[in-house]
């Protein structure tokens, strides 16, 4: 097995398809933290300009949550028609005669205002010019004491009218209406990434945010590009007559396909490591300095297992370069599902979870549990997918699935062979 | 003439059928996770540029597909029909192909009220398409490796997203709105990669 697996590193190792793999790794990291050096996070200072590059903070408050929830409501309404985002691309809802009327009771039971009213204040009100809102007269408003409770029940209705990629699930709502921390928030959060995160954890973890970018795409390249080589080479045949079991072969291929793919993966995250070690010299900042590791292992390596051994699969059934397409589609979709959740927390089940930010501790410690779910899940997959291959591999030894001139299927009973 | 008709028609049967396919069910089955209505320039331009546009990369690719074994490959050398001109033919094809399928998604785009310049938008997403059908070619005419002609444009792709405008300048593939100009570029771009794959491919059979 282990000497299978030799080979098979080897092999890749001298492809030219892994060696672009890896100067794509080093130019789009180099691209996208390769200027970190110079403007690693520094403690803030009370009465700077802003606070933006400390995030947004952890919570809103009902409150908070509530008049954001309205606001997106009320235009939605007024406008008949609602943008959603099932795989990012905005998607336009529009909402029927009798879907207007109860979103209208809902709005009038939220704002206190009668319903024959209400149209006709909240057309004054989105006449007006944009910026002289605080000139009307009347603004949509949550009324007092207006149940949390119950205003969550409207919105999850709302979610069942506009289907997929509503922006009024109580998660989103809670996301979008985050707003951005001041001083206090600002200093809690390079608190939090100097004693929680090790410093170097914030790093890692857009390192990952970044690097999850191209795990979720290109280790198929690589997989795919291996196997075929196999049948272009017509040594597939060869193989087959091997006594080696179909275990032995699938599983060494695909140990091999990912230890090569994650390997200048975790070369690469040694430099952000760097990074933070130069900056943290003399500071007293104590940094995890196994954080690359741990991030490397934890957050990338589950996506680079299921990719990988869905490549194995689709092309050992299909013979052809389908794998990409599948994994493109794949890889497009989570892409696009993410950008709702840029700045980390909202990981859900994404091949790609987002954390597209040094900071925001609090929302990386609220989502971990989901996290790893989330990654578990893709180990899971990938562990489910080898031993498939594993199951067609064999078959097509035995004679079945074999396509392009060679036998079709097994005819003969076993038998008779 | 009717030799380039029976090369076209061949391409059409064996090979060409299944990357049409693809682009068809890609393209018809979209409108139900995004939106192709009521859309702003920008939306619309978003959905061209960074959706529609991927069929150059599955149409333009496998070019050189049906030679990738070396043996077909020295047969088909063998013949009067110059090989370049098949690959021409073949690239025409995929054009054809790739024009029809923008022209029915934009009309059905345009159909629902989506805001956009017909003539601006078209020129661009097809100068798109090039592109990326171009660096596709051309990465497999060097390597001679197929997926290797799918990887690269998949990675400029992603780069594109990732680095933006500042870092590609006037090769940056979504400026629809931002930067016309850039699409003049990557069209030249595109055609110029596509023709030295194609030149590349030659010079390695010797």
């Amino acid at each position: 097995m282990w000497s299978l697996w030799k080979k098979e590193c080897k092999q890749t190792a001298k492809s030219l398809i892994y060696w672009l793999y890896v100067i794509c790794l080093v130019l789009f990291y180099v691209s996208q933290m390769g200027g970190m050096r110079g403007r690693m996070m520094t403690a803030p200072k009370e009465g700077q300009e802003d606070y933006r590059t400390y995030g947004k903070k952890d919570t809103a408050s009902e409150a908070e949550i509530m008049d954001y929830g309205l606001s997106r409501l009320v235009t939605g309404y007024y406008l008949e028609t609602f943008d959603t985002y099932p795989v990012g691309y905005v998607k336009e809802v529009n909402i029927s005669e009798k879907e207007k009327e109860e979103i209208g009771e809902m709005l009038a039971d939220m704002t206190g205002e009668q319903p024959d009213t209400l149209d006709k204040k909240l057309e004054e009100y989105m006449m007006l010019p944009w910026g002289t809102e605080e000139e009307a007269s009347w603004v949509p408003a949550m009324r007092d004491g207006y149940s949390y409770e119950k205003f969550l029940k409207n919105m999850g209705r709302v979610c069942e009218i506009l289907g997929p990629g509503s922006e009024f699930t109580e998660a989103k709502l809670k996301y979008s209406a985050r707003t951005p921390v001041d001083y206090e928030g600002a200093k809690k959060a390079y608190e939090n990434l100097v004693t929680k995160d090790g410093y170097t954890g914030g790093y890692l973890r857009l390192f990952s945010d970044y690097m999850g970018i191209l795990m979720g795409i290109l280790p198929a390249f690589l997989i795919t590009s291996r196997i075929l080589r196999d049948r272009r080479a017509k040594m597939q045949d060869l193989i087959f007559t091997r006594k080696t079991s179909s275990a032995v072969i699938v599983t060494a291929r695909c140990l091999a396909g990912i230890c090569m793919a994650i390997l200048p993966v975790i070369a690469i995250s040694v430099m952000p490591m760097i990074d933070c070690i130069l900056f943290a010299k003399g500071t007293g900042i104590r940094l995890d300095y196994l954080a690359f590791l741990k991030y490397d292992l934890g957050w990338l390596l589950p996506p680079v297992m299921a990719v990988t051994a869905l490549g194995m699969l689709v092309t050992e059934l299909s013979e052809t370069p389908l794998a990409i397409l599948v994994q493109v589609i794949w890889w497009f979709a989570s892409l696009q599902m993410g950008i709702n959740g840029m700045s980390g927390g909202d990981y859900g089940w994404n091949l790609i979870p987002r954390h597209n930010s040094v900071v925001n501790y609090g929302g990386f410690a609220n989502g971990f549990g989901q996290l790893v779910k989330n990654r578990l899940l893709y180990a899971a997959l990938a562990v489910v997918l080898t031993a498939a291959t594993i199951g067609i591999y064999e078959a097509k030894r035995k004679g079945h699935f074999r396509r392009r001139g060679n036998i079709l299927f097994n005819r003969k009973k076993s038998d008779q062979a | 003439m009717e030799t380039y008709y029976s090369i076209a028609k061949s391409q059409i049967r064996h090979n060409l059928w299944q990357p049409v396919l693809i682009s068809a069910v890609m393209l018809a089955a979209s409108p139900l996770v995004l939106g192709i209505r009521n859309l702003s320039p920008e939306q619309s331009a978003k959905v061209l540029e960074t959706f529609v546009a991927l069929i150059g990369i599955i149409l333009f690719v496998p070019v050189f597909y049906p030679e990738q074994d070396q043996s077909v490959r020295d047969t088909i050398r063998a013949r009067y029909t110059p090989i370049t001109c098949i690959y021409l033919i073949r690239l025409a094809l995929s054009l054809l192909a790739a024009a029809i399928f923008l022209l029915a998604y934009m009309g059905v785009m345009k159909a629902g009220n989506c805001g956009m310049e017909m003539g601006r938008f078209y020129f661009g997403t097809c100068a798109e398409m090039l592109f990326f059908g171009g660096i596709g070619i051309f990465a497999y005419g060097v390597s001679d490796n197929l997926i290797i002609g799918y990887m690269a444009p998949m990675v400029y792709y992603a780069a594109a997203i990732g680095a933006g405008a500042k870092y590609m300048k006037w090769f940056y593939p979504f400026g629809m709105l931002t930067d016309y100009m850039t699409k003049y570029w990557i069209l030249a771009a595109g055609i110029v990669l596509g023709a030295a794959g194609i030149w590349m491919r030659n010079i390695k059979k010797n």
